[in-house]
């Protein structure tokens, strides 16, 4: 594993506005090394979600170089950057966005269904994940059926349950109250303790204090270190 | 009002739904509205007399259970003895060369006994009806169909001077009927019967018409038959054959057999209504769920739930209205059409049109289509999520997904009922297509068929002079015939096999086994009182030249030769059927059979052959026993049929045929045509049948995949986002789709087997009409599964595909 496990360099990203284009990423130049705990903040429309989703590989609309552990994501496929993002991301989101139709369980065993991982293993990382957030209890309700702080409690734990080497998480707190925050905040903690990466965008001066380092944009440039 | 001219608006605004839901419900109300066109002529339409309920067909009844028809001294019993019938009347059917209008026909006219006229109850429009005294002379007179005196007399007004030959045989024209007096069907005339020469209790030659007395059931009238048909048997013993009486409406014996397959065609129109019906209420149950938020708003704003509600009504209010007037526009069309398409075969198909009873019916249907979608509209609206949604509107995604489960609901219940309308066009099909391809026991292509009619006999007392005659300008005609450019063989039958199986007469032979032959038929009937040497079997005059025409196989002995002459023994070639029946451990040829009561003629005869079996009843029956005799020793009747084996297209031969035949006979009346036509005709109705349900199967699949389309559309936008999220979580194209696709699956999966249980015991009721195939083919479910699965399937890929290439930052955009 290389020491650099995100790098970007002059990346990009427009959209066109009639005649005019407007940019929403301006060269950003980054460098995030495995382990750290980085928190992304900048006023509205600074570009952070998106330089996030272009970092979760979700977007591959934007120029520039980036490459994710090692691997060049400028120069693949949309097949080999998917099988890249299976093997290294997991994404945690504002709102959330479990699937309303699956119970808690369910939830969980989505990114493994899409990691080819056989069902008795599934099954197994479900319990053990469960356990691990204790929310055992939970786990046959549907997410209309939990608090906000639950739902996103599910939201880390589908995040990480495939075991990702990074977890990029847009705003994790955005909806949440304090009490549910920091109870979120301390599990990101605790998981970057664990040897995970984490890359956060947030609003929240308190949340970014969990981090180790906080970069700051403005108007889809990088401005601040 | 303001409610209809808001919904009106509405509807406009979304012409794309409004049109679909309009066109969709149409061509349901349109075909149920053709088929009840058919349906009314021929099921409900009451029958053109007065009092016609009192109507009443009479038959006998064999101790089998079959239908016979009346022997005349039993039918003078019924007449006479009864005391539940106004009157009862005997008619025949005579196919005859009819000459004296515009130029001589073959004709059907009607033979019928005292008390015909009287019995439905209709005067003539010109002149009069036979006088009872008319009954005892010959050829007193004949009464004329509206048709025949309009086509083929010029319409006079004046009857005095018109006379009509009737098989050779003049008759003064003494009335015409009104032009809706058609009974039996088809008749161009109606002269009276004469005295049966030869009365016999089991020549089953008539059929009889009976009115009710008033106050008295059909019920009554069939107890009072069938005591007198039991009083008979026990007076005549061996010399009846019959067990009960069988009396039923008329109108339902006019009907017959066609009653089934006009249920058939109604059940499936039917479920294609419900297909469609089921369509639009998904369609509806869409804009409602996208409009919660305006019907919450408007909730908000102070309307009560009922006016809420209201607005819904009118749409479907107007809609249904709408599809109204687009249905009738479709079934004028469509009735327009139907006289290419229903079958010459089908009674009572003049009757067919856009009438007032058939409008009426497609403002009923119209009504009742309003009303189901009122009702679905405002239960939908009153239970559950539209309720959500009008008191808390923004949860607006609870509400659209409730609706996408009924939805879901609503598109497998349109898969199953497609799957059994597809199921019957299956069945169908098969049974067609099996007809098709059952040999009739010869080579039924390139051959054309001379149907004529000779005038009777004037020797008819001396059956040797009167078939030498008959023989003789058979002959000639078959001669000529047969040595046409392109013709390689000729053949004289009494009747075609198949195409007109009916035809054949049937009758009882006796095997003489070693007995002299009866002197006279006193003596026919005593020996047919010991059952073991009576058989049944087709009387099938024929020459030499038929069987080498149709390519009948000889399987014994010999055929008819040169040799065979009215002096010399007569011969008989029987059928394999026949060979197997009643000659099954013993060597048939040179037995001896007496089957004189079918000819007249009681020299018994001789077999000399066997020929392959021949399926001359009917297609759909199994090969018939036959009798062919010679028809230069027994006379081809007065309606034979020459037939023609080309080495070109047959019908390219046909206008050849038709100029040496008027050449060589300019006096007869005549009818050329192929075989494969005539084969035609008598699978018409059938094809109608098929063409229909297929028709509307075709329609409800399109519906269904429609339907099944419109939910994955709307199940593709409604999980725009949680694609997203699966994306965004690693999801692969090929899972989108698997999800998607698996979701029709699923539906698919679920309506195909509630279907093949609903068509299992549905397509039962169709078993009368099918053919070769069991009415639960697993061949034609399987297939019909499969068809319905991979439209499900295709019309899923669409909406799958657009899921496939769905962006996840796009979906996750807007957090």
């Amino acid at each position: 594993m290389p020491d650099s496990l995100i790098t970007t360099k002059a990346i990009e990203k427009s959209i066109a506005n009639g005649a005019m284009r407007t940019w929403i990423l301006r060269a950003v130049d980054l460098d995030i090394r495995s382990g750290e705990f980085v928190s992304i903040m900048g006023p509205s429309g600074a570009g952070k979600s998106t330089l996030l989703h272009i970092l979760g590989l979700h977007d591959a609309d934007w120029r520039g170089e980036y490459t994710l552990c090692g691997e060049p994501v400028h120069a693949l496929n949309h097949a080999k950057r998917a099988e890249l993002q299976r093997r290294h991301t997991g994404f945690v989101f504002q709102n959330y966005h479990l699937i309303d139709d699956l119970t808690v369980a369910e939830n969980l065993e989505v990114p493994l269904t899409y990691r080819n991982v056989k069902k008795g293993q599934r099954e197994a990382l479900v319990a053990d994940t469960l356990d691990r957030f204790g929310i055992v209890g939970k786990k046959d309700l549907f997410p209309s059926q939990l608090s906000g702080g639950q739902q996103q409690l599910v939201g880390v734990a589908r995040a990480i349950i495939a075991n990702p080497t990074v977890i990029l998480a847009d705003e994790p707190t955005g909806n949440l109250h304090s009490d549910q925050a920091r109870e979120i905040m301390e599990l990101f903690r605790t998981l970057n303790r664990g040897g995970t990466t984490i890359v956060q965008v947030t609003h929240s001066e308190v949340n970014a204090k969990y981090g180790d380092r906080v970069i700051q944009m403005r108007d889809g440039w990088l401005v601040h270190e | 009002m303001s409610t209809l001219r808001y919904a009106w608006r509405s509807l406009m605004k979304s012409p794309g739904f409004t049109s679909v839901a309009v066109l969709t419900l149409a061509l349901g109300i349109g075909a149920s509205t053709s088929i009840f066109s058919i349906v009314g002529a021929v099921l409900l339409t009451p029958l053109p007399y007065p009092h016609p309920q009192r109507l009443l067909s009479v038959s006998e009844q064999a101790p089998d259970g079959h239908r016979m028809n009346l022997a005349g001294p039993n039918f003078d019993d019924f007449r006479k003895q009864n005391d539940t019938l106004a009157s009862l009347a005997a008619y025949g059917m005579w196919s005859v060369s009819l000459a004296g209008g515009r130029e001589p026909i073959r004709a059907e006219v009607g033979v019928v006994s005292d008390d015909f006229f009287r019995t439905f109850g209709v005067q003539p429009m010109i002149g009069r009806l036979f006088a009872s005294n008319e009954f005892r002379q010959h050829a007193a007179g004949i009464v004329v169909s509206y048709g025949y005196w309009r086509r083929d007399l010029g319409a006079p007004a004046d009857l005095s001077r018109v006379h009509l030959s009737v098989a050779g045989k003049p008759y003064p024209v003494i009335g015409v009927m009104p032009a809706d007096f058609d009974f039996p069907s088809g008749a161009s005339g109606w002269i009276p019967r004469d005295p049966d020469p030869e009365p016999s209790r089991t020549a089953h030659n008539w059929r009889a018409v009976g009115r009710l007395r008033d106050g008295v059931t059909v019920g009554q009238a069939r107890a009072n038959l069938t005591a007198l048909a039991a009083r008979i048997k026990a007076q005549y013993g061996k010399d009846a054959d019959l067990d009960a009486a069988q009396v039923v409406p008329l109108a339902d014996a006019v009907v017959g057999d066609v009653r089934k397959a006009l249920l058939t065609l109604c059940g499936a129109v039917g479920l294609l209504l419900l297909v469609a019906c089921a369509n639009v209420a998904g369609l509806m149950l869409a804009r409602t769920s996208s409009r919660a938020k305006e019907l919450a708003v408007r909730t908000a704003l102070g309307a009560g739930r009922i006016r809420a509600l209201q607005q819904l009504l009118g749409e479907s209010l107007v809609l249904a209205a709408m599809s109204g007037i687009g249905g009738v526009l479709i079934a004028v069309w469509s009735v327009k059409l139907l006289p290419a398409f229903v079958p010459p075969t089908l009674p009572r198909r003049e009757g067919i049109a856009l009438n007032m009873p058939v409008l009426l019916f497609a403002i009923g249907v119209t009504l009742a289509v309003a009303l189901a979608l009122a009702l679905f509209s405002s239960w939908r609206a009153s239970t559950g999520p539209l309720q959500e949604a009008l008191t808390a509107g923004s949860r607006s995604l609870t509400a659209s997904r409730s609706a996408q489960r009924m939805r879901v609901v609503l598109v497998v219940g349109e898969i199953s009922t497609t799957l059994t309308i597809l199921v019957a066009a299956g069945l169908l099909g098969r049974s067609f297509r099996s007809l098709i391809e059952t040999s009739p026991g010869f080579r039924a292509e390139n051959l054309v068929t001379v149907q004529f009619s000779l005038p009777e006999s004037p020797d008819a007392n001396a059956p040797a002079n009167a078939i030498a005659q008959n023989v003789q300008r058979v002959d000639r005609i078959a001669e000529r015939l047969g040595a046409v450019a392109g013709a390689e063989s000729a053949g004289v039958a009494g009747a075609l096999p198949v195409a007109h199986g009916d035809n054949l007469p049937e009758g009882s032979f006796i095997i003489l086994r070693g007995q002299k032959p009866p002197a006279d038929f006193k003596g026919f009937e005593q020996m047919m009182h010991d059952p073991s040497q009576v058989g049944e079997a087709l009387y099938c005059s024929a020459s030499a030249g038929y069987f080498r025409t149709l390519g009948i196989p000889l399987i014994r002995g010999r055929f008819f030769a040169d040799s065979d002459t009215w002096d010399s023994p007569h011969v008989a070639v029987i059928s394999e059927a026949l060979a197997r029946q009643r000659f099954a451990n013993e060597n048939p040829i040179g037995q001896q059979l007496e089957f004189g009561n079918m000819d007249g003629i009681l020299q018994p005869l001789t077999i000399v052959g066997i020929a392959g079996d021949v399926r001359a009843a009917g297609l759909d029956r199994p090969a018939s026993p036959i009798i062919y005799v010679d028809y230069r020793q027994r006379g081809a009747g007065s309606t034979p049929a020459i037939l023609i084996r080309s080495t070109s297209a047959p019908a390219e031969m046909i206008p050849i045929i038709r100029g040496v035949f008027r050449d060589v006979a300019p006096d007869l009346p005549v009818k050329i045509s192929t075989y494969e036509t005539e084969l035609g005709g008598w699978l018409a109705q059938r094809r109608f049948l098929l063409f229909l349900v297929a028709l509307f199967a075709a329609v409800a699949l399109g519906l269904a995949a429609l339907g099944i389309y419109g939910v994955i559309a709307f199940s593709v936008a409604r999980r725009t986002q949680e694609i997203g999220i699966r994306m965004a979580l690693g999801a692969r194209p090929g899972d989108v789709l698997r999800l998607i696709i698996g979701e029709a699956a699923r539906m698919a999966a679920i309506g195909i087997v509630i279907g093949v249980a609903v068509s299992l015991m549905l397509t039962r009721l169709m078993a009368s009409l099918l053919f070769d195939v069991r009415a639960t083919d697993p061949w034609t479910f399987a297939a019909v599964a499969a068809v319905l699965t991979a439209v499900a399937l295709l019309a899923s890929y669409v909406p799958a595909r657009r899921a496939m290439r769905i962006a996840p930052e796009a979906a996750l955009r807007y957090e």
